[in-house]
């Protein structure tokens, strides 16, 4: 958790961040008709930016703990997990990424709050493949949806 | 009245019937799980709608959206954990209920309400998207771009925290949206130099990411175990006709609690999470016995779920007619019709007539099949829910995501896209950034940029372009209504250091 944060100073900064980031990837050949609009738009989210900067220099700034609600770290693998799985399904395919990933996320987030033996991981896998399977029959043959394939389904 | 008919007609089908029953139940399913929301529920299950018919996928999207903001009742009774916001102000009552052993009647009184506020919400629909469409046809470019500007204001000004937060969320939001090839120029914007970022960010994937995302890093945060089981007596369950006479003679309340769900489903960006709180906040203000919110009384209740089921059905009359979303959720059903070619306007009304007549019914039939579905099979689903352990939860969920996001253009790089954006909506919700304006931005930004060009390009001959934005009465009015929402939040202000303040949420919980 990071303690009394001035959130409005935080917010301001990346907007502002945002809007030099935007204004810098504009193409100078482009024509008019096509930039007049995100134009306007940056110029009004610097503004924005700017008045979230300067409350946040002002009695009336907002400030607030960050990341206060459970284990970060546990959001943060989850997130590599999530991550992950994407990579895997482009490599492994479909199918058997999702499988992994589903017993691999079930066995992380509930190893915070309880043991798990290995003839319980085995139940687990064959219900996660049980769910993919469902959901793959229901795209590929109903649907008729292909899902990528990679060395495996 | 042939066009009506046609769309009764068009209802008469077996596969119609059972999309409405199962849309109903799959939205009570996940409207009954704390932290997924009646947008999730929509997001999650729209790739299901791919192969359907036109009629098909919206009935069956409606009937889920219905029954997702009744679901959510639900949780907030029996756990006090609203299943989705709109269900906050049910839980100060239902749940002193479920307490005192009256967990029965509360859900069904919850019931009896919420398919009152859902009927009740078809006939706002049917009664003022004809007249309004008609109006929409006066609309031209710099109408339209104020209309967007007037759905930005109100979610920045409606949303929690403050307004600067909300601006900045939304003109983030409107960035991403110009990502991508430029609909008026033809030229690549903003790409990296990346060919598959011509196509831009999908709406849908958007939503997804920024909706489901950050609440399963949440669920994971907190590694929450499955929530207790509630005893529910045989006796309570026989109270059921005893609560419905109840519900039914408290007609102003429930006429109250549908025009204020009504007002507040109209304005872009506001929904049931505003809804019931302000109806509940209302029928407390006229009760007779203001001092026994908060301990169990039925009045509340009604309040809360009639007017929150009003704006499924009230929310698509701007959607219908000026294609702007009443609220989140609305914008998946936007995508729906978008996908099938359907176009927000007076044509949807007429060209399409039957269509969306017997979309607009099957609401109706989908408020009266929360009903019986929720009297039955509630208890069952209930249990279903809150024993699924969290850990298997979050990748489920995951699961689904992922192959919702996939199947939208068959492409992984729209997976990322959505992984990215949900990770960074989390990170913005730390500083209170709200994803609900990220994604009212990127979808209302696209409508401004047509609207500010068009009016810029129909300008030329004038020594400032942009004054064609402002030479019409229809746009004044507009411009008025976008400088009174932007400014609400500082009059709302001044009005409560006037007055003195309302405690009515804080005594209530």
């Amino acid at each position: 958790m990071i303690r009394n944060v001035n959130t409005d100073l935080v917010a301001g900064t990346l907007g502002l961040l945002l809007s030099f980031a935007f204004w810098w990837l504009i193409d100078p050949e482009i024509t008019h008709l096509s930039i007049v609009f995100p134009a306007a738009m940056i110029t009004i989210m610097a503004i924005v930016s700017a008045l979230l900067v300067v409350k946040g220099f002002s009695r009336a700034a907002e400030r607030g703990n960050l990341f206060e609600v459970g284990s970060n770290v546990r959001v943060f693998v989850t997130g590599l997990f999530f991550f992950g799985w994407a990579f895997a399904i482009g490599i492994l395919g479909f199918f058997v990424a999702s499988v992994l990933a589903i017993a691999l996320i079930a066995l992380y987030l509930a190893l915070a709050r309880r043991r798990v033996s290995m003839a319980a991981f085995a139940a687990w896998v064959l219900i996660a493949a049980g769910e993919v399977a469902f959901f793959y029959l229901i795209f590929t043959r109903l649907l008729h949806i292909p899902l990528p394939e990679g060395w495996f389904l | 009245m042939d066009i009506f008919l046609q769309a009764m007609a068009a209802l008469a089908d077996p596969i119609v019937i059972l999309l409405i029953f199962g849309g109903v139940s799959a939205g009570l399913f996940v409207g009954a799980m704390p932290g997924l929301t009646a947008t999730m529920a929509l997001a999650v299950l729209l790739p299901f709608t791919f192969t359907m018919t036109p009629l098909n996928g919206l009935v069956g999207l409606g009937a889920v959206y219905m029954g997702a903001i009744y679901g959510g009742a639900f949780a907030a009774i029996l756990v006090n954990t609203p299943g989705t916001p709109s269900s906050i102000a049910t839980a100060f009552e239902g749940y002193p209920m479920a307490k005192q052993g009256r967990a029965i009647e509360a859900i069904s009184v919850a019931t009896v309400a919420s398919a009152v506020g859902g009927i009740a919400g078809v006939l706002f629909l049917l009664f003022l998207a004809p007249p309004l469409a008609l109006l929409s046809i006066r609309f031209g470019p710099s109408e339209y771009f104020w209309v967007a500007m007037l759905g930005l204001t109100l979610i920045a000004s409606l949303s929690e925290g403050s307004l600067l937060k909300g601006l900045l969320g939304g003109t983030i939001g409107i960035m991403l949206g110009t990502i991508g090839v430029s609909p008026i120029g033809g030229e690549s914007r903003f790409t990296l130099g990346i060919p598959v970022m011509q196509g831009g960010i999908e709406m849908i994937v958007a939503l997804i990411g920024l909706f489901v995302l950050p609440e399963l890093y949440n669920m994971a945060a907190l590694a929450q175990t499955s929530l207790g089981e509630v005893s529910i007596s045989a006796k309570e369950r026989s109270s059921f006709w005893r609560v419905t006479a109840r519900v039914f003679s408290q007609p102003a309340n429930l006429i109250r609690s549908c025009i204020i769900g009504e007002i507040v489903a109209i304005i872009p960006g506001a929904g049931g999470n505003i809804a019931n709180l302000v109806a509940y906040n209302e029928a407390k203000r006229a009760s007779k016995h203001p001092e026994r919110f908060g301990t169990g009384t039925t009045e509340g209740l009604i309040a809360s779920e009639s007017s929150n089921n009003v704006t499924v059905a009230g929310s698509m009359v701007p959607l219908l007619t000026l294609g702007i979303p009443g609220a989140p959720p609305d914008a998946v059903i936007l995508g729906v019709m978008l996908l099938h070619g359907l176009r927000p306007g007076i044509e949807l009304f007429t060209t399409s007539g039957v269509l969306t007549y017997a979309f607009i019914f099957s609401m109706g039939l989908a408020a009266i099949a929360m009903v019986p579905v929720g009297l039955l099979g509630g208890r069952l689903i209930y249990r279903i829910i809150f024993r699924t352990p969290y850990y298997f939860l979050v990748p489920t969920i995951g699961l689904a995501t992922i192959i919702g996001t996939f199947a939208l253009r068959n492409s992984i790089t729209d997976v990322f896209i959505m992984l990215t954006l949900g990770t960074g909506g989390y990170l913005l919700k730390q500083i209170g950034i709200m994803p609900a304006p990220v994604v009212l931005g990127l979808i209302l930004g696209t409508i401004a940029e047509v609207g500010y060009v068009q009016a810029i390009l129909g300008g030329a001959t004038y020594r400032f372009a942009q004054m064609r934005l402002f030479e019409n009465p229809l746009s004044w009015i507009l411009i008025a209504l976008v400088v009174v929402s932007a400014a609400w939040p500082f009059l709302a202000a001044l009005y409560r250091r006037i007055r003195p303040v309302d405690k009515t949420i804080g005594d209530a919980e």
